[in-house]
């Protein structure tokens, strides 16, 4: 039998955890909605329900255009990420033997450091007289600096892979490390090669770890404004710069709630469309 | 019955460690082998050697007259059952046992028909939709035999694969090992660590000890025949007491030991005067109504009751060694108190000698 002061802390637990909910995330969200439904007059909020943000955001083209080409730059952050993040945590998982969690931490310490201090840092590596170009130039393999990589989307795509690399290889590296070894050496056992091992048993098994990197990754670069605003320029600008100049510097609040209403609603899709994915391909 | 595997000189060192040295065996085709060993002996290594999973330091791992110490794992024609299984939990049951010969790109439906097949063997005809986390212990082990099974290896390795299970399970799967394995006809080479579960399943044991084998030969042979002390200890009880050669008579010896002087049959050659160890099992010595001539004298230490037999714990009569007997009547036994004056007889034809 359990003890009623058992039950009441129960409850007592639950009903924190639902304020928490309540409160930090729920109704800030509905606020949040609730003002993409409001318009601007002059520096006033007017109160009215209308969707006269959401028809903006379909007329104008620039609006969509940004948008897809900010999905499509999120899908290339994501890629590179993946291409270049997951043989590091298959080795590290697979090869390094004990140094590996010494190297994982390593990999680790760049997320304690500031996110603004890495995109600054980056743009003294890419820039006109950055690393990148002092170093080319010394060797002589150009004469003037080059620009392909700084203020454009070029520049954002190199700064937010370098920034988000970790986030792919922590829970990839995690899945893979996870495998037992005598899982491995099965697949042998029934006649794997090895590339036939990796294929059927230890890609598959350390997959979901891949697509929750993958979907970090992914959202983290949808949404982001500060690196295009740092490295983009001109023409490296994306859906969240939109955003946050709505509520920065236009003062259009409801149309910033608007577009990021709209960036929230397909973030969830993605999410749940590659979860409904991932589960249908395990089965 | 012919050799299928062989190990020669085979020995394996990690570093300064040394796990084994100078082992030598010859498996017979379609015989159930056993090593037996305490944990940490070795013998998963021995298994893992043959499998391909590691390199002897040294010797050869011989395959129908082959040395195959350089064949990678994939191209072994053995499979292995491993101690915790090692299903794919990415695959369903089917999967997993269709994994071998998918991999060997077999014709879909001829793997349907072979899985099901086996999986009618091990009983589990119902489960091939089921992921191995949604089967009990016992059942996964027999999807890992399944899926060595349907690979139609030469050999079938397991390593210590009832070690996880409970005494139950465990001899539930015992009794099944050992009809499987006369069904298929494939060769077993079995690892444990549990004498009566050698015992009851194998054709041969291999008694792994001190890096090396310390008897090989048939369940009975290790049982009635050991050929050290260690052997002798290694199956159930046994009595071991010091005793000097005084007398030879063709295979008839005369020993000398502290209960007083009785003659066994041997086919060592000793000579008069040689120091040795005699060995006998409790259940192979006899009480004997009044003294003769080969009876000897001892008194009651202990009685133990068990029921409808006791075992009787004696001692010579300077009370220096002591002596078991065991299934002894409880009808004669209650009929004795401590102290009392017994006399026991070793038969002619059991018992051992052991050269020190």
């Amino acid at each position: 039998m359990k003890l009623i002061s058992d039950y009441f802390r129960t409850s007592i637990w639950t009903v924190i955890s639902f304020i928490l909910v309540i409160f930090l995330i729920l109704i800030p969200l509905a606020s949040f909605l609730s003002y993409s439904f409001f318009t601007v007059d002059g520096l006033d909020i007017n109160h009215e329900f209308s969707l006269d943000n959401y028809k903006e955001f379909f007329i104008d083209e620039i609006y969509i255009n940004t948008f897809v080409r900010t999905i499509f730059l999120a899908l290339v952050v994501m890629s590179s990420c993946i291409l270049l993040g997951y043989p590091v945590a298959y080795f590290l998982a697979r090869y390094a033997g004990r140094y590996k969690y010494v190297i994982l931490l390593m990999l680790i310490i760049p997320l304690f450091m500031s996110y603004i201090i890495k995109i600054y840092m980056m743009r003294s590596i890419l820039g006109y007289s950055g690393l990148i170009n002092k170093v080319l130039k010394m060797m002589g393999l150009i004469e003037k600096p080059l620009e392909f990589f700084l203020w454009n989307q070029n520049s954002v795509i190199i700064t937010l892979v370098i920034i988000l690399l970790p986030l792919i290889i922590i829970p990839t590296f995690t899945s893979l490390d996870k495998i037992p070894k005598n899982i491995i050496e099965a697949s042998f056992d029934l006649g794997c090669k090895p590339f036939q091992a990796f294929r059927y048993v230890i890609f598959p098994i350390g997959f979901p770890g891949l697509v929750v990197g993958g979907i970090f990754v992914f959202i983290l670069a949808l949404g982001d404004f500060v690196t295009p605003q740092l490295v983009g320029g001109t023409s490296g600008f994306t859906y969240g710069k939109i955003i946050y100049s709505n509520f920065g510097m236009a003062f259009n609040w409801p149309f910033g709630a608007a577009l990021a209403s709209i960036l929230l609603f397909v973030s969830v899709i993605i999410i749940s469309l590659t979860n409904y994915l991932t589960k249908k391909l395990k089965a | 019955m012919n050799d299928i595997l062989e190990l020669k000189n085979i020995s394996k060192h990690y570093g300064k460690t040394k796990v084994l040295e100078n082992i030598n065996i010859k498996i017979k085709n379609n015989e159930f082998f056993t090593i037996l060993g305490s944990s940490g002996s070795g013998k998963s290594t021995i298994i893992r050697m043959i499998g391909g999973f590691a390199k002897p330091t040294n010797g050869e791992i011989i395959f129908e007259h082959n040395n195959i110490n350089e064949i990678p794992i994939f191209k072994r024609p053995f499979n292995t059952v491993f101690q915790d299984y090692a299903l794919f939990p990415n695959m369903n049951v089917f999967n997993n046992v269709g994994f071998g010969l998918k991999i060997k790109n077999i014709n879909k439906n001829l793997i349907k028909d072979k899985v099901l097949e086996v999986l009618s063997i091990v009983g589990l005809e119902n489960f091939s939709n089921r992921m191995p986390q949604e089967l009990s212990g016992g059942q996964q082990q027999r999807v890992a035999l399944a899926r060595a099974i349907i690979c139609e290896p030469k050999v079938i390795l397991l390593d210590e694969p009832l070690g996880a299970l409970d005494a139950e399970l465990r001899k539930q799967m015992q009794l099944f090992l050992k009809e499987i394995q006369k069904k298929i006809k494939i060769t077993f080479i079995f690892i444990t660590h549990d004498q009566e579960e050698a015992i009851f399943l194998s054709d041969r044991i291999a008694v792994l000890y001190n890096h090396k084998f310390e008897q090989v030969g048939s369940p009975k042979e290790l049982y009635y025949s050991p050929q050290s002390t260690y052997m002798a200890k290694f199956f159930g009880e046994c009595n071991l007491f010091k005793c000097q050669v005084v007398e030879t008579y063709n295979e008839l010896v005369t020993l000398n030991s502290e209960f007083g002087k009785f003659k066994t049959k041997t086919n060592k050659e000793l000579q008069i005067g040689d120091e040795v160890i005699y060995g006998i099992r409790p259940e192979e010595i006899s009480l004997t109504n009044n003294e003769n001539e080969n009876s000897l004298e001892l008194k009651v230490k202990e009685i133990d009751f068990k029921g409808s037999t006791s075992t009787l714990n004696l001692l010579s009569k300077n009370s220096n060694t002591n002596i078991k007997l065991q299934n002894i009547s409880s009808n004669i036994s209650k009929s004795l108190s401590e102290n009392s004056v017994v006399y026991i007889k070793f038969n002619e034809n059991t018992g051992n000698i052991f050269l020190k």
